[in-house]
């Protein structure tokens, strides 16, 4: 037996290798125990190797800073990209500080969010005149009433809810009218529909607004939009009419009492009907990027009873800010150290809620995410973990990966059904050519998890779009 | 109109990117500030080269691309600026390690590695960020780089070699 390079090895663990030389490795130390062993052992190391890389370079509100700074350039152009271009290399200038201060969009934080994030040219930060102000402490509803929590108390259960001619910031908000609650952010409309729960917040000189749960519509968005569910998080682009239903509740009241949540899950419903949102599903990690730029008619459910996160911290800072905190978590180890020090029996309450909210996530991390999408050609693609769905009209596949890491197929013709079991998609397509065109949407490829995972392709339906676009331009020239 | 589109579509990849590209970048020029300019140069060159993009290429890796040179780039000024007052004492450093040496297993060992990976040849780690970070594989490096396929792995392989033994010997 030819055994592999101890680098090829290492390699492998580490991601570096490509098809279809991957696969291959991966067949043999299948077969091969010694090296099955030194690859488990890199794997192991790797995994560690990439959490200290990646710890201390994750900062929500530099990212946000940054990409503020990146829109704010993309939008005015060439010209004054030409002009920053100066100013950034000489670094050590103080040009930055201000723009720094700009306002910024903070991070996962609420279980449906939205916020104002890219100013347009001229008005970088003021509002529209029928918005009201960011910085009124209400805003003004045009269409319905609003029913407002007294106290802004998180009893969203048994607090008492008065009536108000506008939705007051801060504060949990609902729609209890049989008619839709409208109001306009930054010339943006937002629409709840009857029984939606939502509370609007200041961040940084923006207005966010959460939406605990109910059907919201955005339209006539003039700047870019984030909207995070507890599944997903949509970036509507400025021009784009966007529908969200939302399905979700999750809310620990001071008494510890949770608002309950529909057949105990989350649904995640959108549709887009005008203009362009980019989906980015949440728990997206930097290792896995699965978005795309989802195009007008483009549906997608997405259903969960929990979220996948990081780790402890951003899953403790992403509930504790759920609940209006502002927390960092990396400031968490050194408050529980104060804590200890001056308060011993208030740091053992605090411990023990800390490892029951951990509890409470890691339960919700064994939930099922379903990706479902469903392309004008009827082609219907399902994604549900680490199984894959393709129906088109006359034929059905199922995909997985088994424990030996070889992929499986299901494959349904004519009424028939076969199984086959391949390394790889080439194998499969070869040993399968009657649905060797479906595997073109699907990759495979090795998470931190050690085992192998199978996922729609994000780039399918964009490089199917680009194709047609360049066929289109061709045959224009040819014209 | 080009110049438009092609702003329209930076834009959205910034949104889909920015995080893992500015975590490259912070990991690369270790100042939040720094990267978070080394963000707009990287995305203010995408604007202007957009036309060579292939459009069947991925985006991510072209941008990931251009943010490698620029750091490259930013971290040989900051070398030609740097004042003797910037400069790290290496004391600062083992003092942080040895710090984290007192926590517990898990916290030693990232203590561990992260001094090892502070001390690992600069092409190694940089290839290792462009991994994790850029998602690249060791052919889209070895392009980036220069080099062969083979002398990425084996730069990596040896680097991390030091680094296993490293961990031995402090028995973690």
């Amino acid at each position: 037996m030819n055994h592999p390079q101890p680098h090829d090895l290492t390699a492998l663990a580490y991601a570096l290798v490509p098809s279809p030389e991957r696969e291959q490795l991966l067949e043999h130390i299948a077969a091969c125990d010694a090296c099955r062993e030194a690859y488990d052992a890199a794997f192991e190391e790797q995994a560690l190797v990439r959490d200290v890389m990646f710890e201390e370079v994750r900062s929500g509100e530099a990212e946000a800073r940054a990409l503020e700074k990146v829109l704010l350039a993309l939008k005015n152009g060439a010209a004054v990209a030409e002009e920053k271009r100066g100013k950034v290399l000489g670094l050590f200038s103080p040009w930055g500080i201000a723009l720094q201060m700009a306002a910024t969009l903070a991070i996962a934080a609420g279980i449906f969010y939205v916020a104002v994030v890219m100013p347009n040219n001229e008005a970088p930060v003021t509002p529209s005149s029928d918005s009201g102000s960011v910085a009124k402490d209400e805003i003004p509803v045009k269409g319905g009433d609003v029913m407002v929590l007294a106290d802004g108390a998180p009893e969203l259960d048994s607090g008492r809810w008065s009536s108000a001619s506008a939705v007051p910031v801060g504060v949990w908000c609902r729609n209890d009218n049989k008619a839709p609650l409208t109001f306009s952010i930054d010339g943006a409309d937002l629409q709840f529909e009857p029984g939606a729960y939502f509370q609007l917040q200041p961040s940084n000189g923006d207005l966010s607004v959460y939406v605990l749960r109910g059907d919201a519509s955005m339209s006539n968005a003039t700047r870019m939009l984030n909207v995070i569910t507890n599944t997903n998080e949509f970036r509507a682009l400025p021009g784009s009419t966007f529908e969200v239903e939302c399905q979700f509740a999750f809310l620990p009241s001071q008494r510890g009492k949770e608002v309950p949540a529909p057949n105990g899950q989350s649904l995640v419903q959108a549709e887009v009907k005008k203009g362009e949102v980019i989906f980015v599903p949440s728990g997206e990690t930097w290792e896995s990027p699965r978005g795309g730029v989802l195009r007008v008619g483009r549906k997608l459910d997405v259903q969960s009873t929990g979220v996948q996160a990081q780790g402890v911290n951003v899953r403790l800072s992403r509930q504790l800010r759920a609940m209006g905190a502002e927390f960092d978590g990396k400031m968490l180890d050194e408050a529980l150290g104060k804590l200890k020090e001056y308060d011993p029996k208030g740091h053992a309450e605090l411990r023990i809620r800390l490892q029951q909210m951990e509890q409470r996530f890691e339960d919700m991390n064994e939930a099922e995410v379903v990706l479902k999408v469903v392309l004008e050609n009827k082609l219907e693609l399902t994604q549900r973990n680490n199984e894959v769905e393709i129906k088109d009209p006359k034929r059905a596949l199922s995909l997985t990966i088994d424990k030996d890491n070889y992929v499986v197929a299901e494959v349904t013709i004519n009424g028939e059904t076969k199984t086959c079991k391949a390394a790889s998609l080439d194998e499969l397509a070869q040993k399968c050519p009657a649905i060797a065109d479906l595997l073109g949407s699907v990759t495979i490829e090795t998470p931190s998890e050690g085992k192998r995972r199978i996922s729609l392709k994000r780039s399918f339906y964009e490089q199917q779009e680009l194709q047609e676009e360049k066929q289109q331009k061709q045959e224009q020239r040819v014209k | 109109m080009v110049s438009g589109q092609a702003g329209d579509e930076l834009s959205k990849l910034a949104v889909l990117h920015h995080g893992a590209l500015f975590g490259y970048c912070r990991r690369r020029l270790g100042r939040e500030a720094e990267a978070e300019d080394a963000l707009q140069e990287t995305f203010l060159r995408a604007h202007k080269y957009w036309h060579s993009l292939d459009q069947t290429r991925d985006a991510r890796k072209w941008l990931f691309g251009i943010a490698h040179n620029v750091c490259v780039e930013i971290a040989r000024s900051r070398a030609r600026h740097m004042t003797l007052d910037e400069i790290p004492e290496i004391g600062e450093h083992e003092s942080a390690t040895s710090e984290a040496l007192s926590k517990i297993a898990q916290q030693e060992k990232m203590a561990a590695i992260r001094t090892e990976l502070e001390r690992m040849p600069d092409k190694a780690r940089r290839i290792l960020e462009l991994r994790f970070f850029g998602q690249m594989d060791s052919k889209d490096i070895a392009q980036l780089e220069g080099m062969n396929e083979t002398a990425v792995r084996v730069s990596v392989h040896r680097a991390l070699e030091t680094l296993r033994e490293k961990l031995g010997k402090t028995n973690l």
